[in-house]
């Protein structure tokens, strides 16, 4: 068995590695999102006019640019929103509303194992009209508001990948990455 | 011959079985034969069956039409109409948040919209960026249209429900003006868009997070829609006393 001594080289070691020093973490305190930006991503810093709901993650390596239109680029993002109309305020509508609100198409089975880690979440995939595929998991957190109603969370979480079907696999692969780092621990 | 729902099948106990089947899985799509076993099973919809799922089928009854044995589903085709379906005008309830939220935002709101030939309903839907001045941003700074946040380093902040509409139509007016009703064009507008979907330069762009953002506020106004006839009915009927 390693003694502690060894534990702490080794620990010093990852903390010094040039991977570690690269990993940034992104951070929202209104939505309570932390989640380390993965390698190899571009992360779309939203502009200073604009409400951060959460982080938006372009695949591909693009320029930076391409943030402006992302519609036309693959990426994984996390978006936040109050629990706030009542089409969306169970998990189950919030998922179907995803499905026809955002994708723009019925729910379908999503790929197997795709959940975020201690939260109770709904997964489905989107056959888009343009070719585009959207794999949808949403959750739910935050304390109630008994002025809405008080057995439901406060705030809904969306966890997307907009991606092509060449492409699925492969950017998979950085969205389950996602949904297993990220930390939902909302203060409200 | 018996036709179930307008298709023929050969067994008519098989036919009943697998039309009631595909009402109550309707949300999936036969076209994705990849996923259509185990992940089918594995995710939890039972809740989206269909409430009236078990009257349709005792409610079914068989006629003949033109010679065709025809199994008929009264309780889809024969369902009574909805409050809403019946009176599209009326909502169902009006929640104390919001019923707040429109106490302090609608005649703010109402004043500038018509100024700028825009329906305030559209623009009172895009205060569900703040749960419709109800999340916790929003007793900080002010602010029920999002128009900052996220980062509390930079925050729009507004002392009152005027200034913080003032604030809106100073940043969008220009953009989402004469925009009437039209949601579509009111979205596109806010997202620095032409009423057909086109960029416009220098006009700003109200979130990234688009078509998330998008269908977002779409929601919101669909509640304000609904909210908006009860919401002055109840403060007529409040007048009147």
């Amino acid at each position: 068995m390693p003694s502690p001594r060894c534990f702490a080289v080794l620990l010093a070691s990852l903390l010094l590695s040039p991977q570690a020093s690269k990993t940034q973490v992104y951070r929202n305190d209104e939505f309570g999102i932390t989640v380390p930006i993965p390698l190899g991503v571009v992360y779309c810093v939203p502009s200073e006019y604009q409400h951060d709901h959460g982080p938006v993650f372009l695949l591909g390596s693009p320029e930076r640019q391409a943030c402006d239109e992302i519609d036309h680029q693959r990426y994984v993002l996390i978006f936040a929103s109050y629990n706030a109309v009542e089409e969306t305020k169970k998990l189950r509508d919030f998922l179907k509303e995803q499905c026809t609100g955002v994708g723009g198409g019925p729910c379908r089975p999503a790929p197997d194992g795709l959940h975020i880690t201690g939260m109770a979440t709904k997964a489905a995939r989107v056959n888009r009209s343009d070719g585009w595929i959207d794999i949808i998991v949403v959750t739910q957190a935050g304390k109630p508001d008994p002025a809405f109603d008080p057995s439901v969370p406060s705030i809904n979480y969306d966890a997307g990948l907009h991606t092509a079907p060449q492409y699925l696999e492969e950017d998979l692969r950085i969205f389950r990455a996602v949904l297993s780092t990220v930390r939902l621990s909302p203060t409200e | 011959m018996p036709f179930i729902n307008g298709k023929f099948y050969m067994n008519p106990a098989y036919g009943r079985a697998l039309e009631r089947a595909r009402r109550a899985s309707s949300i999936w799509s036969e076209a994705l034969p990849q996923f259509a076993g185990s992940a089918l099973r594995k995710q939890n919809f039972s809740d989206d069956l269909p409430s009236g799922d078990a009257e349709q089928s005792s409610d079914a009854h068989w006629v003949t039409i033109n010679g065709h044995h025809v199994l008929l589903d009264q309780a889809s085709s024969q369902r009574p109409p909805t409050e809403d379906t019946q009176h599209p005008e009326r909502k169902r309830h009006l929640s104390a948040r919001d019923k707040s939220y429109l106490d302090k935002y609608y005649d703010a709101v109402t004043v500038l919209a018509k100024k700028y030939k825009v329906d305030p309903v559209l623009v009172l839907g895009v205060g569900i960026e703040s749960g419709f001045g109800s999340g916790g941003t929003y007793l900080r700074t002010g602010d029920a249209f999002g128009m900052t946040g996220g980062s509390t380093k930079r925050m729009t902040t507004a002392t009152s429900p005027d200034e913080n509409v003032k604030q809106f139509f100073d940043n969008y007016g220009n953009q989402i003006r004469g925009t009437g009703t039209d949601t579509s064009a009111f979205i596109n507008a806010l997202q620095g868009r032409n009423a057909s979907g086109e960029r416009v330069k220098g006009w700003k762009v109200y979130n990234i997070a688009n078509p998330h953002w998008e269908s977002l506020v779409n929601d919101g106004i669909n509640t304000m829609k609904k909210d908006i006839p009860t919401y002055l009915s109840q403060k007529k009927t409040e007048q009147s006393r």
